[in-house]
Order: structure tokens, then sequence, then C-alpha cells
């Protein structure tokens, strides 16, 4: 019921869930696959122009060194660059390599609503915020 | 004509039509996906259509006539399909864009050794682009893979918070990985890598105003409410060390 009042439903998993189950893994995989190479393709990214002009970080800022810091094995680091970041990354790579069994055992789905409730969007604004909130104060 | 009380039952009609519950009509094979409106599939979906003919009239159709492609895409869950066509387009778009900047690189260190001009402090400068071609050729499908998931997540977020998110997320995966279309602009030398992006960005407009049946004004601020302010940002940037290199250049002795 609390879950419904946030637009949130849970669903069996169907036979036509499968695709996305894999696109899902291959997704995580392809980040991964790309986790040895990141270091130097990190060189390539421009620094924030925000973070240049305004010396305040975006809500961006921070996400490439936590997804290095999380490939070195230092969640902590990862976490403390941008926790939103940080828990994106963790709970994506867990849900690409678990979706295809998941979905194969038929377990249960989150399910969306189609418009989102007040509550849940302002939940997420209010999540977002605060996550750059602590970027600032952190001084990321 | 009989006189009967309206509450009499009524006798039963000799010359009446019999009545019966028509059998149940076999269960119809699967036939192939239709689109949003109930029109043939776009072509790559189309099991009649063969590679690579499937994939040049997929490319031709997003090009000419960009919302009946996405009315004719399905909304199945097969999201594989319409990955793998992102995953062949972007792949190319790359290589592209890698072999201008290779080119490019080449007769940017030749037109400086000629002028004498010593690019040998910076020589990574110049050789680094051609070192990391032939990786980014390698790397290119993971990044593809990788990058319209995240895009795809990002944007539904946004388009979440907007309350045009009626199609579900299966319906603007499978819109931005037809609008990877677009980065086979990075074919085109110079401008090719904005117009790809602006391409993209229309073609990602206008597929999910089609599968979650919204505004394009709705999706446009879905779209471009992650990106405006940035692309802002970064205008005033390249703007600032425009003006900056300029006085650089003119007036040296500004620099401590």
């Amino acid at each position: 019921v609390i879950a419904a009042a946030w637009g949130v439903s849970a669903r069996r998993a169907r036979a036509d869930d499968r695709a996305l189950a894999w696109v899902l893994a291959m997704g995580a995989g392809s980040v991964v696959a790309l986790a040895p190479v990141l270091p130097a393709l990190a060189r390539f990214v421009p620094a924030c122009p925000f973070h240049a002009l305004t010396g305040v970080p975006c809500p961006g800022c921070g996400v490439t060194r936590a997804a290095l810091a999380f490939f070195r094995g230092d969640l902590a680091a990862a976490f403390g660059w941008n926790p939103l970041a940080a828990a994106a990354l963790v709970a994506g790579l867990a849900a690409g390599a678990l979706a295809p069994v998941w979905v194969a055992l038929g377990g249960p789905l989150p399910a969306l609503a189609p418009v989102l409730p007040v509550r849940t969007r302002v939940a997420i604004v209010a999540a977002l915020l605060l996550n750059w909130a602590y970027l600032v104060w952190r001084g990321v | 004509m009989e006189d009967r009380p309206p509450d009499a039952p009524v006798p039963p009609q000799p010359y009446a039509a019999p009545t019966y519950a028509a059998p149940p009509s076999p269960p119809s094979p699967p036939g192939p996906p239709t689109g949003v409106a109930g029109l043939p599939p776009i072509p790559w979906e189309d099991p009649a259509q063969a590679f690579p003919g499937n994939l040049f009239a997929t490319i031709g159709l997003l090009y000419s006539k960009a919302r009946p492609a996405y009315e004719r895409m399905p909304l199945t869950n097969d999201v594989l399909k319409p990955y793998l066509f992102a995953l062949v387009v972007g792949w190319i778009g790359i290589a592209g864009s890698v072999l201008w900047q290779t080119v490019f690189t080449n007769v940017m260190a030749s037109i400086l050794s000629m002028a004498g001009a010593n690019a040998g402090n910076d020589s990574s400068r110049f050789f680094m682009p051609m070192l990391m071609g032939p990786l980014a050729l390698v790397w290119a499908p993971f990044a593809v893979a990788a990058g319209v998931l995240i895009g795809g997540l990002i944007v539904h977020l946004f388009l979440l918070l907007l309350g045009a998110a009626k199609g579900g997320f299966v319906a603007t995966l499978r819109v931005l990985c037809y609008a990877q279309a677009a980065s086979l602009l990075q074919l085109v030398p110079f401008c090719g890598g904005l117009a790809g992006t602006i391409v993209s960005l229309m073609f990602a407009i206008v597929g999910l105003s089609v599968v979650h049946r919204v505004s394009t004004g709705r999706t446009a601020a879905a779209v471009l409410l992650p990106g405006v302010l940035c692309c802002a940002l970064v205008g005033v940037w390249v703007a600032l060390l425009g003006g900056a290199a300029f006085l650089s250049h003119y007036h040296p002795n500004l620099h401590p």
C-alpha cells in the first residue's frame, strides 16, 4: 500500500521481459569492460565548466572520480566523490548482473505508475538537490 | 394485434433466427509486430526484410520521416533489436569520427612541421589521437552499449519528473536506440559531431512524443533539461576561453 502511494508496484516477470534483462546485463557488462581503460578515457573528459566558472561543483561533479574510485575497489571514496552516482553505479551493476537470472526465475519486478505522484517527484528532486548540497559542502 | 400484458412471457418466435453462442475462434498465430498506429513495423524490425537492406531502409526512413518512422516502431518488450541497431550505427559513427580525427591530426602535424613549428614539445597532443584511434574502435561498442542505457535512464528519469513517461522505460530506450542513427553524421568532417548531436536530440524529442503520447514541448523539456544548463555553461566557458586566447594573442603582456 505504501509503495502504491508512491507510484511503485510489483508484478511477476514475464517471458518478454528477458530481452530488457539481457540489455541491462549487456550495459552493465560494457561498463565493467570499459573499467580498465577508464583512467585513460578520464584524461579526455573536460573539466566541468560550471565548476571552473563559479568555483561551485555542479550536480554531476565527481561522477568520473566516483567511477574511478569504484573500479579501484575504494567504495568509500566513490561514495565520497558523489553518493548518488556511486549508489546508481552499484545498483545498476547489481541489476545488470542479476536481471537475466531474476527474470528467468519469474521474480517480482518493480513497475512504475505511468504518471508518478507528486510526492515521488518531489522526493526525486529533493534527492538530487541533497546530493548537490553535499557536493558543495564537501567542495568536490 | 394480440393484446398481451407487458409482464407476460414472450412466446417463442417460430420464424426467428436461432441464437447460439459462436464457437470460440482458434488462437491466431503471432504475426509480425506492428507500430504504434497499427502500421507495418519499422524496417529494422520487419521480419520480411534482411540485413543490410533493413538497416539502410531504417536509416533512410528516420532521416526522411522521423515521426512516421517512430509511429511504425513496435512497442514490444523486445529491445534487443533496437539495441543492436544502436550498436551498429553508433560504432560506424565513432569509426568515422576516429577516421577524421586521425586524418586531421596527420594534416595538422604535417602543416606544423612544414611551418617549422616545434611540435616536439607536445607531440603526445598530436600522436595520442592516432594511438587512441584503433583502441577507440575496440571499446566503441561497449561505450555505445553503456551510453545508450545510461542516457535512457537519465532521460526517463526526467520524463517521469515531468509526468511524460506514459509508455514506460522500454519505449524510452527504444526511441534512444533509433536516435543513434544520428551518430552516422559523424562521418561528415568538421561539423558532423555537432550536427549529429542536434539531430539525435531531434530524433529523441520526436520519438518520445510519439511513444509516450505527449507534446513535443514536454519531451523537449525532458530531453534538454539535463543538458541545457550544461550546454549554456559550456558555451559561456568556450566564449571565455576564446576571449582569453584572443587577449593573450593580441595582448601577451596581460599574462603575468
